[in-house]
């Protein structure tokens, strides 16, 4: 009972002080520490997708003989003068999201959605198969990405709607998408959608495009085939990331190139204001953008990943310019376009 | 001695902390903002674009007054330091005055941004 003579050791109040400021400092690296690790899963994940979509796409090649159309259109807007004919009754149109289904092995879903066979607006009027275009498929959506299932991205005015319609009036959500193919390397969406005007693109996904790995001119591993639209990046800017399987051109009357089918914008990218926008307008759903820190994926046609800083050398070209491909100069355009013939330094 | 273990863990531990945080490639950038007018009345909604040599675009674009503030990232302020080409275009639905070709589309301006504030006006005239 004596413990004043008991020759316990105690710890100083030093001691305990150092101790629990070390835990202190533990807990502190922790929290954060465990959240970045989240972010950095998800993050993998988005580029795996990428990775699968990339080999999807060269099995397409191999079975085809090139590269999926960016969307699949009745009417190819090629006549001159024939804006506004050529974009009407075009209600459902498959995007190269549905192309490739049977290369990430949804073959089964293409059967049952008859893709190719009859149009998008057709499948969303079969109650199985809407209820299968509006079934989230887990290969096209970027986990870093907050946006919801299914893309319900109208823009402030009409000039973007991402829903499609079965009947011309009903408007249906289906499947989102974080990716969309590259198809040219201006601020236009005129190029990609009617060639009339401005010339083919020159990218790698377009309005009835087959681009042949043959075509690649800069070769497959200088030239970017699918790249990353994030739905809201910065927790502000909500550009509606893309539609996995298609979309519609029914939706949206105006006689210009952003509108009609400026909608294919939910299947194609344009390199418009680089890599997440600075502008903050309803124009930056053109082109790329993630939630990752700096930057995004792109897919390049070898069928590498490679994370792009959003630093990246880059100008807003115009195509109002009589000499915009031959002024090509930013290392972005350069990647972007598979057959500028001019030398791309490292990135 | 035990003690001495304690501040050698706890400062290993910073620096492990300091070791671990990212590196962005981000390149050094100048604030950049002005005024624009035409013939000295200010121009509205008319956005103002900075091109390095060789990197990330700049954008501005004007308020009711004119005035103008360089964005780098859509939550970041700034223009790439170094010399930069500048000129004047409209956002697809913005419309304004008519920009003289030699501050538009064959613009020949070029500012060389320094680290810290910088005052870009451009006054044009409406002769030209």
């Amino acid at each position: 009972m004596d413990s004043r003579h008991a020759h316990r050791r105690g710890f100083t109040l030093i001691e305990l002080l150092v101790v629990i400021a070390i835990i202190a400092v533990l807990i502190a690296l922790l929290l954060p520490a465990v959240q970045q690790a989240r972010e950095a899963a998800r993050r993998t994940q988005c580029k795996n997708n990428l990775k699968q979509i990339g080999l999807a796409m060269h099995n397409y090649h191999d079975t085809f003989n090139s590269f999926p159309p960016g969307y699949i259109t009745k009417q190819d807007c090629n006549v001159a003068g024939a804006w506004p004919a050529c974009n009407t009754g075009e209600r459902g149109l498959w995007s190269w999201g549905a192309s490739i289904l049977p290369f990430v092995e949804q073959g089964n879903l293409t059967n049952l959605l008859q893709v190719g066979t009859i149009t998008l607006d057709q499948a969303l009027a079969i109650p199985a198969s809407r209820a299968a275009l509006q079934t989230p498929l887990p290969v096209y959506l970027c986990p870093s990405d907050p946006g919801p299932p299914l893309n319900d991205f109208v823009a402030a005015s009409d000039r973007y709607d991402f829903r499609v319609t079965p009947d011309g009036t009903t408007m249906v959500q289906i499947a989102r998408s974080n990716y969309v193919m590259m198809a040219n390397a201006w601020d236009s969406t005129t190029p990609p959608v009617y060639f009339a005007q401005y010339g083919k693109p020159h990218g790698m996904g377009f309005a009835n495009s087959s681009v042949k790995i043959g075509a690649i001119t800069d070769g497959t591993s200088n030239t970017i085939l699918v790249g990353e639209r994030s739905y809201m990046y910065k927790q502000a800017n909500k550009v509606g990331g893309a539609n996995a399987l298609g979309f519609s051109a029914a939706t949206n009357v105006q006689d210009s190139s952003y509108g009609c089918k400026g909608n294919g914008l939910a299947a194609i990218g344009i390199t418009y204001n680089g890599i997440n926008a600075i502008v903050g307008g309803e124009h930056d759903v053109r082109g790329f953008s993630s939630n990752h820190v700096g930057g995004a994926h792109f897919l390049l046609s070898d069928g590498s990943v490679h994370f792009i800083s959003e630093n990246i050398d880059y100008v807003k070209g115009t195509v109002s310019d009589p000499n915009y491909f031959a002024n090509v100069s930013t290392l972005f355009q350069k990647l972007a376009l598979r057959d500028d013939g001019k030398p791309t330094e490292g990135f | 001695m035990p003690r001495f273990a304690c501040v050698q863990l706890s400062l290993a531990t910073l620096g492990i902390c300091f070791g671990c945080s990212g590196v962005s490639d981000q390149p050094e950038l100048g604030d950049v903002s002005g005024k624009v007018t035409l013939g000295g009345e200010p121009v509205v909604n008319v956005s103002v674009y900075f091109k390095p040599d060789i990197g990330r675009m700049s954008i501005g674009k004007t308020d009711e007054n004119g005035h103008y503030i360089a964005m780098y990232l859509i939550d970041q302020e700034g223009v790439k330091v170094g010399p930069n080409k500048v000129w004047l275009e409209y956002a697809p639905d913005d419309l304004g005055p008519p920009i003289p070709p030699k501050y538009g589309s064959q613009s020949e301006l070029k500012t060389e941004v320094k680290p810290g504030d910088n005052v870009f006006d451009i006054e044009m005239k409406t002769s030209k």
